[in-house]
């Protein structure tokens, strides 16, 4: 295992560890073994979340793949520089290339513990290492693979000739007679075959070479997954005061924002009756559903529980949930509600089944997950609506003027949702105004990510108001 | 509109289904995917069945989760006891999900589940015209069959899956099993990336263009429109007649992304009711194709996507909805072929994939229609089952055959597994293993049939080498230089007296008496000549007391004296077990020469048998009494276990 190109300085240093870390990509097979202080322990660790925490924010603001790399690249070069090969003469490549592997094996450690945890290390590890395999110059890719022993089946140019057809069809981007293709199963590039970006035929896909990182990603994951579940096995037996609270601090670190569902709540009492009255300090998102509702008398599953859960989070006990769901379900019978609804109420209430106390969901799951499908009403109306429809219903709700209109469908357009919707909170409860003055007590701090949080603040503000008007 | 419809299934009837057609044997076949080779029980144990989770949902509309069954009988039976409105099939677990609660949860996780697709008519109700809801038409059912044609080419050919089983699901959908085993063990990643490669209409309630394609078509979508194209026309604007109505054809224009086109057409069709939905959708695609011509020079990316924008229409009018949610979790749950839908009584029949067209939901078995067909057939002379007198034998037919086409695959795949291990053992094929095991059985038979003794003579040894036998004792006698044994227990000692001494004593005597009366010695009768007489009669005696001249009695006496001076532990030793059982050896092995040349003396053959089987019993008695003595004594008879403790044959 040696490098045959000598791209490096002449002193013997940077040529030992240009031995010991080739190449700027890592797949974390080997970890580091060598002493290092706890201080150091614990900086590298956090200065790795760091980098973690703005992909994962970046991916939450749907930026593009490129507005994302170059967002990490600068992040990046803050906390984590590791620069190619060729910076060999400008940057302390040693240092770099040890800082990121032992930083990573550390976060390993601290994120193997739960299914959660390592659901998100993987995450967002794959994405930081799928930036820096694109960022890498072609060679040194090549490289890299050969070392890790990373081959694929080629296409031969007769059966690529065979197949110019369908292959170029089902990759319109590509010059044709350049590309390399693989073979590979489908299953493993899933995220190719999910954009139909790949040609398969009898479980194989095709995949071309442009695509190679998504299989070189999925390498890493496999092997980043199967070593978290080791480490999750054999973490029981870390019995070291020092770094143990170091460990369990930086796992708090993660979603940095969980919605704390806390009974104290701002309004005095939900019931079954004084939800309707609520619903203007709802997000568009649940007033959107109370109005389906409202209109057709039920909802369909996925909608119930967005809308359960949140009622949930703003105080409405079980008992309240219950007479609230069967007075708005008024086309159906006493005994269907109770056969197949009132079950499910109780379970979002962790009253059956696994009894798990769900939490009411936050943007970001409504955004990505469980998107809806005909006739569902669930979902983010800034994401989920066609554009005529969330123009109608903007201007229903409050928004009048034609430039706040414009304003908020051009965030859309950048999909940047959370903001359209913090934008919208601002525009209705008539902070615009208030902001370009300058008063800062009326300044919506932080943009929604929660639509618990945007009802909070929606009735914080309203009580403000109603204190001001009464002095 | 149909007699059949809605005669809902009565507890009577499905208990009489159950009993009478519900294909208990099949149905376990199928979903244990024979994992009985015996190379593969030793691999890995055959829990495909009996880890599988099977919900029931009663009469009472209780719904009972996580059961399991061990086999056939067992399902059966509860089935009978329970009578289930419907069955749902799920995942096969890590342990037996009626287990479930005695384990941790964390050990309770599903390894493998058919890849299953659900198609419901309600889902396209924002796009027909003609029903609503749970009810379904013809027309309408059109949809599942295109829906049918779409997807089964493209599990197929994209996705190399070969054992789809398609089942009308009673009421108003399709489902889809894919029974692959590869298919079987995908994860919840790669069945939600497979969903949303098959999956082209995206969007809620709120989204009214939900079709959004790229310029140039993925080659599944180009093979997908190519099966919507001949539909198209037939379904969409004759049977649903979308561009009917005034609120119909406002849905068709919204997908339209331009406001021109949408004012210009609703001003063209408002008021004037004459024209068909055909000659609306030809004026729909003129304009779309005129307005991308006018603005191709201008604005490309505006041309196409009004290009684009009549095929969108197509996929969103016809594509298949897939029910999204029940494709990608491995554990969901679906409703088992065979059920009967307990609103309609309809039984859930698999549909043929190639000749999805002409299935007609309507003309599907129902419970009571199969209990009136089974009443009213006449009895024939052959014995038939209960399914094959009514309409339903097609049906169950398909399954059974379905089910030996999954069972033949699984078989086959299990002995190429079994030739990829690395273990060199398995690496050969059963069939070369269970040759090479009988070839082997085989020699090692003969070679214990090669070293059985007789169980009557034994394998000759010195001893019984040592033994005389009469003839050959007698022709021994005119043999001059043969050993010569001596009658009566003679020993060394009496030949001596007799032959040596005796003579010369009487020779003498005699010599001594002649001396005596006669003085005078007689020249004639000298010293030499009595003593050749005498030596004459001691000839004479020897030939007399010979055993060559003796009878066969005495030369056995002689073989049972050294016998019993060879075995006996001291010298008075003549009946201990070992003497006893070389004793009667000595006479088999006399008995035995004696039967070989008068094979028709059944009374001695008789004898020997008996002399043989005592010989066993005194033998087994020295086993117990010392095992020591009893090898060295079988040993030296050249007898061996085997011939002494098992059944001997003579």
């Amino acid at each position: 295992m040696f490098s045959k190109r000598t791209l490096v300085s002449e002193t013997g240093e940077v040529k030992n560890h240009n031995q010991k870390y080739p190449y700027r990509l890592n797949f974390y097979n080997i970890p580091p073994i060598e002493e290092i202080t706890t201080e150091e322990f614990e900086v590298f660790a956090l200065d790795r979340l760091q980098v973690l925490k703005a992909i994962e924010s970046a991916s939450l603001r749907s930026k593009t793949e490129l507005q994302v790399a170059d967002h990490i690249r600068d992040i990046s070069n803050q906390y984590l520089p590791l620069h190619s090969t060729e910076g060999a003469k400008n940057y302390p490549l040693e240092e770099e290339r040890r800082k990121d592997h032992i930083s990573h094996f550390i976060l390993r450690l601290a994120y193997c513990r739960t299914e959660e945890l390592r659901k998100w290390f993987i995450k967002q590890e794959c994405a930081l290492f799928r930036i820096r395999f694109i960022e890498e110059n072609k060679e040194e890719r090549q490289a890299f693979l050969n070392n890790e022993r990373l081959y694929w089946n080629d296409l031969t140019q007769n059966e690529k000739e065979s197949m110019k057809n369908e292959l170029s069809q089902a990759n319109p981007h590509i010059k044709f007679n350049d590309e390399t293709f693989f073979i590979v199963n489908f299953e493993q590039v899933p995220d190719l075959v999910a954009r139909r970006a790949v040609y398969i035929k009898a479980g194989k896909a095709y995949v071309p070479i442009s695509e190679q990182v998504t299989l070189v990603v999925v390498e890493f994951r496999k092997r980043l997954s199967a070593a978290l579940d080791l480490a999750s096995r054999a973490f029981p037996s870390i019995d070291d005061e020092r770094i143990l609270p170091l460990l369990n601090n930086i796992n708090q670190q993660y979603l940095g924002k969980a919605y704390v569902f806390n009974n104290d709540t701002i309004v005095d009492k939900v019931t079954a009756d004084n939800v309707d009255q609520m619903v203007g300090h709802f997000p568009l998102c649940m007033m959107h559903m109370h109005r389906k509702l409202r209109e057709l008398h039920h909802l369909k599953h996925y909608a119930r529980m967005q809308y359960s859960l949140f009622l949930k989070g703003i105080g409405l006990t079980v008992e309240e949930a219950l007479i609230f769901w069967r007075k708005s379900f008024s086309s159906i019978t006493d005994e269907k509600f109770q056969k197949e609804y009132a079950y499910n109420i109780r379970h979002n209430y962790g009253m059956e089944g696994k009894r798990q106390d769900y939490l009411p969901l936050n943007c970001n799951s409504i955004i990505m997950h469980k998107q809806p499908g005909p006739g569902e009403q669930h979902g983010c109306p800034f994401k989920h609506f066609s554009e005529d429809n969330l123009k109608v219903f903007l201007t229903q709700t409050g928004v009048k003027k034609d430039e706040h209109l414009k304003a908020i469908l051009d965030i859309v357009k950048g999909k940047h949702y959370q903001v359209a919707c913090t934008k919208y909170f601002e525009i209705t409860k008539c902070l615009e105004d208030s902001i370009s003055r300058g008063d800062g007590e009326r300044h919506l701090m932080e943009t929604i990510t929660h639509p618990n949080s945007y009802f909070k603040q929606s009735v914080t503000l309203s009580k403000i108001n109603n204190s001001q008007n009464s002095k | 509109m149909d007699s059949k419809e809605d005669e809902a299934a009565t507890p009577e009837l499905l208990s009489f289904f159950y009993s009478r057609f519900f294909p208990f044997k099949t149905y376990v076949n199928w979903l244990n995917y024979e994992t009985d080779s015996n190379i593969i029980l030793l691999l890995e144990s055959n829990n495909a069945f009996k880890n599988r989770e099977l919900s029931f949902t009663l009469a009472s509309d209780a719904y009972i989760r996580y059961n399991s069954y061990n086999g056939e009988e067992d399902l059966k039976a509860e089935i009978m006891k329970m009578c289930p409105t419907k069955i749902d099939i799920g995942a096969i677990y890590t342990i037996k999900p009626k287990d479930k609660k005695s384990m941790r949860l964390s050990a309770f996780r599903p390894v493998e589940k058919e890849l299953i697709f659900d198609i419901d008519m309600t889902d396209y109700d924002e796009i027909r015209t003609c029903c609503s809801g749970a009810s379904i038409c013809h027309k309408c059912w059109k949809f599942m069959t295109v829906a049918i044609k779409i997807i089964d080419v493209a599990l197929r050919e994209d996705f190399g899956f070969k054992h789809l089983l398609w089942v009308y699901s009673g009421r108003r959908g399709v489902h889809c099993w894919v029974c692959d085993e590869n298919a079987r063990k995908l994860s919840n990643e790669s069945r939600a990336a497979i969903v949303s490669y098959l999956a082209v209409i995206k969007g809620g309630a709120q989204v009214r263009k939900k079709v959004q394609l790229n310029r140039t078509l993925h080659p599944f979508l180009r093979r997908s429109l190519r099966i919507i194209e001949n539909y198209f026309e037939d379904i969409v604007l004759k049977d649903q007649d979308v561009l009917g109505s005034e609120e119909n054809w406002s849905k068709v224009l919204n997908c339209i992304q331009d406001d021109e086109i949408i004012k210009k057409l609703s001003n063209k069709w408002n008021g004037s009711n004459s024209k068909s939905s055909v000659q609306k959708w030809e004026e729909l695609v003129n304009e779309l194709e005129h307005a991308a011509s006018v603005s191709g020079r201008k604005l490309s990316k505006k041309a196409e996507q009004l290009q684009i924008c009549k095929l969108e229409i197509m996929f969103q009018y016809t594509y298949p909805r897939l029910d999204e949610a029940v494709s990608k979790n491995m554990n969901h749950l679906l409703k088992g072929p065979f059920c009967v839908h307990p609103k309609t009584g309809r039984v859930c029949v698999p549909i043929q994939p190639d000749d999805c067209e002409n299935f007609d939901p309507f003309e599907v078995p129902t419970v009571s229609s199969l209990y009136q067909e089974l009443n009213l057939y006449i009895e024939g002379e052959r014995k038939v089952q209960d399914y094959e007198k009514t309409s339903l034998k097609p049906y169950i037919k398909y399954f059974d055959n379905f089910v030996k086409g999954t069972s033949k695959e699984a078989r086959e795949k299990n002995r190429e597994r079994t030739f990829h291990t690395t273990s060199p053992v398995l690496k050969r094929r059963p069939q070369e293993i269970k040759k090479k095991n009988i070839a082997k059985k085989l020699s090692i038979l003969e070679a214990e049939k090669a070293s059985m003794p007789d169980p009557v003579v034994g394998i000759p040894t010195e001893f019984t080498k040592s033994l005389l036998r009469p003839l050959e004792i007698y022709k021994a006698a005119t043999d001059p230089n043969a050993t010569r044994y001596m009658n009566f227990f003679l020993d060394k000692k009496d030949e001596e007296l007799l032959f040596e001494t005796t003579p010369k004593k009487v020779a003498a005597e005699i010599e001594k008496s002649h001396k005596v009366e006669d003085e005078k010695v007689d020249d004639k009768f000298n010293n030499s000549t009595a003593l050749i007489e005498e030596e004459k009669k001691a000839e004479i005696l020897k030939s007399l007391v010979s055993l060559h001249n003796s009878n066969a009695k005495s030369i056995m006496m002689y073989n049972v004296k050294k016998t019993v001076e060879e075995f006996g532990r001291n010298e008075n030793d003549t009946g201990s077990a070992e003497v006893q059982a070389a004793v009667l050896t000595v006479r088999i092995l006399n008995l035995h020469e004696h039967i070989k040349n008068n094979h028709k003396d059944k009374h001695n053959y008789r004898g020997l048998r008996k002399l043989v089987h005592k010989r066993q019993k005194i033998l087994k008695y020295l086993k117990r009494e010392s095992l020591e003595r009893y090898y060295t004594t079988i040993k030296k008879l050249g007898l061996d276990e085997r011939v002494i403790e098992g059944e001997i044959v003579i």
